[in-house]
């Protein structure tokens, strides 16, 4: 028992004490560090999480917007053939089941202009 | 800050010199000094270094009786110290998180010293070769000192704060995020293992 406070004591006895150039090594240290960090290590570490959810999303969404084949208005065949397509071949072509008598007189107009 | 406000002395590089622990909870901090230091202001860290060194190599040498190795565990502790100043807060007690950060740091770094040992033993002493040899010392205590270093950190830790510290069951409990019946418990347990260890009764 005696033994072991004694060790202790001695323990107690045994301290290093930094050297006068310890501050400026910790700093260039801390410099060099700030150098190689990248834009993550300059984000305070409590954004760091909400910062990481919006750049997955967004990541999500861009992969969603190039990776998923969107559906085409109108084929090859349709666009070609509208650009060679007049005015009132446009309207004939466009029009719907409900045209009525207006519609016929809208486009004998229509010749009469051409 | 001048030195002389100090609430510990810096020494002579190398140097093993006696030192009164002053009470974490006690220490003189200046307030404006860590709002400055936290705003990114280099003399400010830089005095903040200067002013806890000492506290953080005297904690370290606790465990590891390798200058070198003190050095750089207070670097690695000041490191992390200082880029994550943002999270401490002026009011809050600067020296019990410094403190705090000290000893997980010597946790993590005795753990990581007892995987090599653990690796030597299995593989050989290519791949568990250890960081640094402590240079034998001139004393008697050479039997004492292999049953502290033999212990497993988590009981080896709160037996140096106690013993050698001097450190308050509430204050081990405080710095290594344990409950004081658990800091209890693992003394015991620590206490019992050296004495197995020495070959003895319960100390």
């Amino acid at each position: 028992m005696k033994r072991l406070a004694e060790f202790f004591q001695h323990e107690r006895q045994r301290i290093f004490l930094p050297d006068q150039y310890f501050v400026q090594r910790v700093m260039a240290k801390l410099s060099q560090k700030a150098e190689d960090a990248g834009v993550w290590e300059m984000v305070p570490r409590p954004s760091r999480s909400v910062l990481a959810l919006a750049v997955a999303l967004l990541l999500c969404f861009l992969a969603l917007d190039n990776f998923v084949p969107v559906m085409p208005k109108q084929g090859p065949v349709d666009m070609t053939l509208e650009s060679e397509q007049g005015p009132v071949e446009s309207r004939v072509l466009g029009g719907t089941e409900d045209d009525g008598h207006e519609f016929i007189e809208e486009l004998i107009a229509m010749e009469g202009e051409q | 800050m001048a030195s002389d406000d100090l609430p510990f002395m810096a020494g002579d590089s190398g140097s093993v010199t006696p030192l009164k622990r002053a009470a974490y909870s006690t220490m003189d901090v200046d307030r404006d000094l860590i709002l400055l230091a936290r705003a990114g202001d280099s003399s400010a860290q830089a005095a903040i270094v200067k002013q806890f060194s000492p506290m953080v190599f005297r904690l370290i040498s606790r465990f590891f009786r390798v200058r070198e190795d003190v050095e750089d565990i207070a670097q690695d502790v000041f490191i992390k110290l200082l880029t994550r100043f943002d999270q401490v807060r002026p009011d809050d007690n600067f020296p019990g998180w410094l403190a705090r950060i000290t000893i997980n740091t010597c946790y993590d770094e005795l753990r990581r010293m007892q995987r090599r040992r653990t690796a030597m033993e299995i593989f050989g002493p290519e791949l568990g070769k250890e960081r640094s040899v402590a240079p034998p010392e001139a004393d008697s205590f050479d039997r004492l000192r292999e049953g502290l270093q033999a212990l497993d950190p988590k009981l080896r830790i709160p037996l140096v704060l106690k013993e050698v510290e001097e450190m308050s069951i509430e204050e081990i409990s405080r710095n290594m995020g344990l409950t004081q019946t658990n800091v209890k418990v693992r003394l015991f347990r620590a206490r019992n293992k050296l004495a197995k260890f020495l070959g003895g009764n319960k100390i």
